[in-house]
């Protein structure tokens, strides 16, 4: 069992670097600003692997964003075109109107491999997809299958595309769900949540600039898609939807009479999804972007925790009702592989919370005192319970509880991300030197020597660019190793500043000494912004992949996640999300912790 | 080249070639911690001025540069002079431009005269990155050696570059007054013959102290995201730090619609990427994730 510090409700942890945010949050939060942030968790707290493992996806993720969005401003998507034959093979197409833009979501359905299992491969898949800027235009869309068909890797399209999307059938669902519907009955709940839960599987996004596409920055304020992997989510929403229409279509191929799939169990379905170690590089590239997402995760929460009580009884009613669902959802989850917590330790913790809450909702109390901060109480009494990840499911019910601050925040991520990581020369090389020593303590204290503290590298593989990680000592390629070395460069860094006089400026420094400059940006940034960097060595023995993998997923919305092998995290997105039907009307936007009936 | 390139060429986003481009330039044989810098040096290069890939792929095959071996030399209070030892603006240009900044910081009026160099193209962007940092930056370039066929190899910036040619110098002048520009214009011929003896290719970029925007602002810290972050970033560039406005405008554009690249040029580059990436094998595929 783990032990952590309790939340920080009011703990005197010292005060983050806030830089550019400071005069944003206090227009959020005015006058109670310095209230909400002395309740801001520290990033010992927080930033650890282990911290970050037991992060689940909460109403900033971005899946939840991209879906409130879709209701609250009215999408509407439509199919416009649907020829899929007894195989499964076929087209669909779809069209997204969307705040007065227009594009469209094109799907080739190529026959199914049974023999295909196990690694993505992304010149192996059954399914391509690509959404494009405009009305619906088949041939433009036949161009872009056409070229991902020749080279997925070395395709190119132009920039009103916005992104191409393969993916594959579920081996256990896709055929016994066709099956099912063509015999004329519906598959069993039970089934459907036992098997993954999911009809199809992403096996890959290209957009964001790759082969050509459009980036989400490049497109004007507004744009229903200028928000950080809001495209890249949609893909998955599509697939979604587009799984279940071909499921049913195929076995309406087979037999004209079966029945469509029954909505309960459609709204159950998800999108499968596996992802591995690239997506920690990315977390340790883009320290803005981490920063922004954690950032805006714990302000949302400290606001949450620093609220006087007595607590309003609508809010201690949906805490409880959400941490109810969640518990149910946690027992009816089958013991995790690897890595993670097991889903009925993190029910019985669950339980325990929820009779604090019952508790201060029937009589104002938690453990026997009338707090000044009541959920800052129920926090700590979460963290005692040792279960990081029930932990954070509560935070993340309180976060969704406080739905108005929470969205109001929301706003600091993709401005956050946007942040850029640039030297600033003027700065004199003893307030660098202060400011490492202040904010990457936790990385000079590191013993870089010890055994086992250089066990990996992580590089770049020919087979198709992925991330791969490999051992030091045995394998080639440490030379050009994909950098994830943040403790190794900040050591070098300290070393070299060391006998360097406190006036001179950075930019005098680095054009002596060019090979820190990326060290230098980066302290740089920590001085003004928190919560961008994994406090850990990722290059060392005991680090496992897999807990950031896991939280990278969390930030964009991953349910119910698993390791397969400490490199390796799979998950489904979007069980129990809107379906078409429900975007016009802006209605079923409560879908966390959603129910499998069976 | 830009958007309205041949039609044989091959288009692509700058987020793509800011994502390729650490890679590319590591394969090139730049260090991991100046790689990041020079892509995005790279990339606003390629899609205002022109040329950026291809000066990229002509280092391929070339031995990496060592660390070190820049000789810094203060003249006097107000001139420092750097001898790059033949290192390029691709690989010193933005130190050369950070250092310029702190120079003018610390200095008002201080002199940075940088030696055997260079990639005249990437002045524009060093330009640029000065007024980013707050500094209102005015470059000019001057060939050097005496050549038949180019009988005039003098230019400045904010404006487009000339044809670079092989052995390059460069000054970078900051000074703290406000004509500071066409102080800078104006001598820096004079300054040439008196530091180079008149027979060196040069660039002077002049600095004056931090612009009214930028003295209150940290590099980076406006917030806003999307294009209109990168539209009004640089219409305030140009309007009030000196960079060229017809390069950010460019640069704007092509951020919208992408570019067209050289095929081979392009390829050149993304095979700098893939040199950095290790041959498959089953114990690599083992190591996936």
């Amino acid at each position: 069992m783990v032990t952590m510090p309790p939340a920080a409700a009011g703990s005197g942890v010292r005060r983050l670097p806030l830089g550019p945010w400071e005069e944003w949050l206090r227009g959020v939060f005015g006058a109670e600003l310095e209230d909400v942030l002395s309740c801001l968790r520290g990033e010992d707290e927080v930033m650890t692997p282990e911290a970050l493992r037991a992060m689940p996806p909460t109403r900033l993720s971005f899946t939840n964003g991209l879906v409130r969005r879709m209701l609250d401003r009215g999408w509407s998507i439509g199919r416009r075109h649907l020829d899929i034959d007894r195989d499964g093979c076929g087209t669909a197409v779809y069209e997204i109107e969307a705040e007065g833009v227009t594009f469209h979501f094109g799907v080739f359905a190529h026959p199914p491999d049974e023999a295909r299992q196990g690694r993505i491969r992304e010149d192996e898949y059954d399914f391509f997809g690509a959404i494009l800027e405009g009305p619906v235009d088949m041939e433009r869309l036949a161009r872009d299958h056409d070229a991902f068909t020749r080279s997925a890797w070395g395709a190119r399209t132009t920039a009103d595309t916005y992104g191409w999307t393969v993916a594959n059938r579920s081996n256990r669902l896709f055929e016994h769900v066709a099956g099912e519907l063509a015999r004329g009955v519906q598959p069993t709940a039970a089934h459907l949540a036992a098997n993954g839960g999911y009809l199809i599987r992403n096996a890959g996004y290209y957009g964001n600039g790759r082969a050509g596409t459009r980036a989400w920055r490049s497109l004007p304020d507004g744009h229903p898609l200028a928000s950080p992997y809001h495209a890249d989510v949609l893909s998955l929403f599509l697939w979604r939807i587009a799984g279940c229409d071909i499921v049913e279509a195929t076995a309406r191929a087979r037999n004209p009479a079966a029945p469509a799939l029954d909505p309960a169990l459609t709204r159950g379905l998800g999108v499968g999804n596996s992802s591995g170690i690239g997506t920690v590089a990315a977390l340790v590239r883009w320290p803005a972007w981490l920063s922004s997402y954690v950032l805006a995760r714990e302000v949302a929460l400290a606001h949450a925790i620093s609220r006087p009580g007595p607590i309003d009884a609508k809010c201690t009613a949906h805490v409880l009702a959400l941490l109810a669902r969640a518990e149910r959802l946690y027992r009816e989850e089958p013991p995790r592989e690897l890595l993670f917590e097991q889903p009925a330790a993190i029910a019985g913790a669950l339980q325990r919370i929820t009779a604090a809450v019952a508790e201060l909702a029937r009589s104002g109390l938690v453990g026997a005192t009338a707090p000044r901060r009541p959920w800052g109480e129920v926090a700590a009494l979460a963290a005692s319970t040792g279960c990081r990840e029930a932990c954070e499911q509560l935070h993340a019910i309180l976060v969704e509880a406080h739905a108005e601050t929470t969205d109001a925040v929301a706003a600091l991520i993709p401005r956050g991300m946007a942040v850029e990581r640039v030297v600033r020369p003027e700065q004199p090389v003893g307030e660098l030197r202060a400011l490492l020593d202040e904010r990457f303590d936790w990385a000079l204290a590191m013993d870089l020597s010890a055994p086992g503290a250089r066990e990996f590298f992580w590089y770049r593989s020919e087979e198709n660019g992925e991330n791969r990680r490999g051992v030091r000592a045995q394998d080639p390629g440490a030379e050009g190793e994909t950098f994830v070395d943040v403790a190794g460069i900040v050591q070098r860094l300290a070393q070299a500043l060391a006998g360097v006089p406190a006036g001179v400026r950075v930019g005098r420094f680095l054009l002596e000494h060019p090979e820190h400059a990326f060290a230098v940006s980066r302290v740089q940034l920590a001085g003004r912004v928190p919560f961008g960097e994994i406090r850990a060595n990722l290059l060392d023995a005991a680090f496992r992949p897999g807990d950031a993998i896991r939280f990278f997923l969390s930030v964009l919305g991953v349910e119910r996640p698993g390791a397969a092998s400490p490199q390796w995290v799979r998950g489904v997105f979007f069980q129990g999300a809107p379906l078409l039907d429900d975007l016009p009307g802006g209605g079923h936007d409560d879908w966390m912790f959603p129910h499998h009936a069976g | 080249m830009r958007a309205d390139g041949p039609a044989d060429g091959v288009h692509v986003s700058l987020p793509e070639l800011r994502r390729i481009g650490p890679d590319a330039l590591r394969g090139a044989g730049l260090p991991l911690a100046q790689a990041d810098e020079a892509a995005l040096m790279v990339t606003w290069t390629e899609a205002a001025i022109g040329g950026a890939l291809a000066e990229v792929g002509a280092l391929r095959g070339r031995p990496p540069s060592t660390p070190g071996g820049l000789a810094i030399r203060t003249v006097d209070a107000g001139t420092v002079v750097v001898d790059a030892g033949g290192r390029g603006l691709l690989e010193l240009g933005v130190r050369i431009a950070d250092f310029a900044c702190a120079e003018a910081a610390a200095r008002p009026g201080a002199q940075v005269v940088v030696r055997d160099t260079s990639g005249a193209r990437f002045v524009p962007y060093l330009v640029r990155r000065c007024a980013f940092l707050g500094y209102r930056a005015v470059g000019r370039y001057v060939a050097g050696a005496p050549d038949a066929d180019a009988p005039s190899a003098a230019a400045a910036w904010p404006r487009e570059p000339a044809r670079g040619r092989d052995r390059r110098l460069v000054v970078v002048r900051a000074a703290g007054a406000q004509s500071a520009r066409a102080h800078a214009l104006a001598a820096i011929d004079d300054d040439l013959h008196d530091l180079l003896g008149g027979d060196a290719d040069g660039l002077v970029l002049s600095c004056d102290r931090p612009t009214a925007a930028g003295a209150d602002r940290s590099a980076g810290d406006d917030l806003g995201s999307g294009a209109s972050r990168v539209a009004r970033d640089a219409a305030r560039l140009a309007a009030e730090a000196g960079a060229d406005a017809a390069s950010e405008a460019r640069f704007v554009t092509a951020l919208r619609d992408g570019l067209v690249v050289d095929a081979a040029h392009h390829a050149a580059f993304t095979a700098l990427a893939a040199a950095i990436r290790v041959p498959t094998s089953e114990r690599s595929r083992a190591q996936a994730g």
